[in-house]
């Protein structure tokens, strides 16, 4: 039934269906929705005059897309979800082939119809809730609500009178796809639509050259309707609502500037001015509204200031201030955040943990905005965090919204808008403040473990193979000699250092349930130099009610530090315990032998910088999460009650 | 930082590494003298045949 002609039934007017599956069309004489049945045609009566939008297409444009063959805009559908206007445009590709470019806040989103799985009837859909549309992957619910088909223009794909309540579903998925389920008029899904947000370019569509709607785009002065102040409207084509920066009043930008909320002076004055631009991110921003909001929390207020920003190719974005510390804010799409258990979620492979929640309330607004922001409005919100970046899921009973978050230094920003005088002092530490050494400390903690155990290999290594022995002797004590006695001393034979370094001593007496002591001394042969020391070896053993126990070693061992070469005589005078008869005894000297000392002080100063960074962290860490649902000291009582 | 500390690991196990090689001592001993005419004299110095020390 493609290429349909017939006259009007309310003018006799022609009127064509170019498309076998368009089943209203909007009579271009008398404005009258006509509807198709079988080969009848029904008035569904007129459709109101289209809503101005900032809409840049217009019927008959022509464009391609992805290889698909030419398509040519036939239809137009304005719906009305009660804060503002979109623009739905019906692609024809010829025959009966057909998909929806929806246009709204200047985005484009390409949607095609897509087989449908069963899904939720339109009253028990929840948003946040997910669903899985087959191959197109699983989606998250975004937004249910119903739009009011105020106006048309050419085709359309369904036979509603105007004026209907149509319900709808938008859906995001993974990579940025978009889905809607239409419910039509009822509550049963009618049709899937899957698609991406485009560019205008890459459907091969040129904006519309429309002289009212550019000579609104370069932006208009006007007074304000409560205070007569001078109102400069800076993003006219997108604007909604504005608040008088004067007086503080809120006027919608959609209705003549009418007067929704009157106030007699602006609530707050934002840091960065209304008209401000500046540049962050490599793009230059134009500050085109700010807003107070707040939670409040066991009776305590937490506010925080959000600027709207402002940039004709990339969009809004959001400058937000907190106890001084800023972030920029931009979208995220919501079906590439995975939510997952113990409050984690994550995107763009990060991984964000739950910091708080809360009613955020819309407390104060100033300037332009491109919704109908409303002083009051109240959102469910919940942050999570993965410093600098942070998620935010905000979500009422229509709607869910996901942005994300990079935390600025405030300097950027002031250099950015140069702004006057220097910002205000940071308190504590911010929710997504980064730590100043969070890019080095994991290097550091790695490279601390790895000195750590080369350290160790080191020991293990000098103390197996390191040193060498010079000289090794036993030695007795002469029969009748006294302890301590002179008699009872013993010089060893004369031995070689070649290498300067320390010497060890290690005198193994195999005593018994008893001691010896040794008051030794190295004497080089050549020089006359001395050295000397002393030693004990003592070694006890026994049993008691706890089991058998030992005490001591029959091995002493000193240390000489610093001996040059040259031949050496070690000099031992031994004590023993009176009564015993004093064991022979085996003397050896090392040189060049690692000391455990060493060490020990090697081990403390490559451990001490990621200890001290590491109780830096933590004190850090600390502070930020004091301010969190999940503070490090709340008891677990508060937990549990959390 | 990560790099400071990374030539201050380094240097540090090349320290370590060092006065483990070579013997070093964290205090240096006092040493004492015994000049060569004391060693000498009899009843000073005693040379290891002696003291018949070894065995």
């Amino acid at each position: 039934m493609s290429g349909y002609s017939a006259s009007c039934p309310s003018c006799g007017a022609p009127v064509t269906f170019s498309l076998g599956t368009t089943l209203l069309k909007i009579c271009d004489h008398c404005g009258s929705a006509v509807a198709r049945k079988g080969v009848n045609l029904e008035d569904y009566g007129k459709v109101a005059q289209l809503i101005p939008t900032p809409s840049v297409l217009a019927l008959g444009l022509k464009g391609g897309y992805e290889g698909a063959p030419g398509f040519e805009l036939i239809g137009r559908l304005q719906v009305d979800h009660g804060t503002g206007t979109w623009d739905e445009w019906l692609l024809s590709f010829g025959g009966d082939s057909w998909a929806w470019l929806s246009e709204s806040q200047g985005q484009f989103h390409y949607m095609g119809q897509a087989p449908a799985p069963p899904v939720p009837a339109f009253e028990d859909l929840r948003v946040g809730q997910t669903i899985d549309l087959g191959p197109p992957g699983v989606f998250v619910v975004t937004e249910a609500r119903s739009g009011r088909f105020v106006s048309g223009q050419g085709e359309l794909p369904f036979a509603v009178v105007p004026g209907s309540e149509l319900h709808y579903a938008d859906l995001s998925g993974p990579q940025g796809q978009f889905a809607t389920l239409d419910y039509g008029t009822g509550s049963e899904l009618e049709t899937l639509y899957v698609g991406r947000k485009v560019a205008l370019d890459e459907m091969g569509l040129t904006p519309v050259r429309d002289d009212e709607r550019l000579a609104r785009a370069q932006g208009r002065s006007l007074s304000c309707t409560q205070c007569g102040g001078p109102l400069e409207v800076r993003c006219p084509d997108l604007t909604q609502r504005i608040a008088c920066a004067y007086c503080g009043s809120l006027l919608d930008a959609t209705k003549n500037y009418q007067v929704i909320a009157k106030l007699t002076q602006p609530p707050f004055q934002p840091d960065v001015p209304l008209g401000a631009r500046g540049t962050l991110f490599g793009v230059e921003w134009l500050c085109i509204g700010a807003m107070e909001r707040s939670v409040t929390v066991e009776g305590v207020r937490y506010p925080w200031r959000e600027h709207l920003l402002y940039e004709p190719a990339q969009g809004f974005r959001w400058l937000v201030e907190s106890k001084g510390h800023w972030s920029f804010v931009e979208p995220a799409n919501a079906g590439d955040v995975q939510e997952a258990v113990g409050n984690v979620c994550y995107h763009d492979a990060k991984r964000y943990k739950h910091f708080q929640s809360g009613e955020a309330v819309v407390d104060h607004v100033l300037g332009e905005f491109y919704w109908g922001v409303r002083q009051g409005d109240q959102v469910v919100s919940h942050d999570y965090v993965c410093p600098p970046y942070m998620l935010s899921r905000e979500s009422n009973d229509e709607e869910i919204t996901w942005s994300r978050g990079a935390y600025v230094e405030p300097a950027e920003v002031w250099k950015a808008f140069g702004l006057q005088p220097p910002p205000r002092e940071r308190q504590g530490v911010g929710a997504i403040q980064p730590w100043r050494w969070a890019q080095d400390a994991p290097k550091v903690y790695g490279w601390g473990l790895l000195f750590a155990g080369l350290l160790l290999v080191l020991f293990v290594g000098f103390s197996i193979f390191g040193g060498s022995v010079v000289h090794r002797q036993n030695l007795a004590v002469p029969v009748g000699a006294a302890s301590g006695s002179p008699e009872a001393a013993a010089f060893t034979a004369p031995f070689v250092v070649e290498r300067p370094g320390n010497l060890e001593v290690a005198i193994e007496a195999p005593v018994s349930n008893s001691w010896m002591y040794f008051a030794g001394a190295l004497i080089n042969d050549e020089d006359g130099g001395l050295d000397e020391f002393d030693a004990d070896v003592e070694y006890y053993f026994g049993s008691d009610s706890d089991g058998s126990w030992t005490e001591g070693s029959t091995t002493a061992r000193r240390y000489v530090a610093s001996v040059p070469p040259g031949r050496y005589t070690l000099r031992l005078e031994p004590q023993w315990e009176p009564g015993k008869k004093p064991p022979a005894y085996n003397v050896t000297v090392r040189s060049r032998v690692t000391r455990f000392y060493w060490f020990l002080l090697a081990g403390l100063a490559v451990a001490a910088w990621p200890l001290l960074l590491g109780l830096m962290q933590l004190r850090f860490e600390g502070a930020r999460w004091s301010e969190s649902d999940h503070s490090w000291s709340a008891s677990s009582d508060d937990e549990d009650e959390e | 930082m990560r790099r400071l500390y990374l030539m201050f690991g380094i240097a540090t196990l090349a320290l370590y590494g060092t006065a483990s090689w070579r013997g070093w001592e964290l205090f240096a001993a006092k040493r004492g003298f015994v000049p060569a005419d004391v060693r000498q004299a009899p009843g000073g110095y005693r040379s290891y045949g002696f003291w018949r020390g070894g065995k």
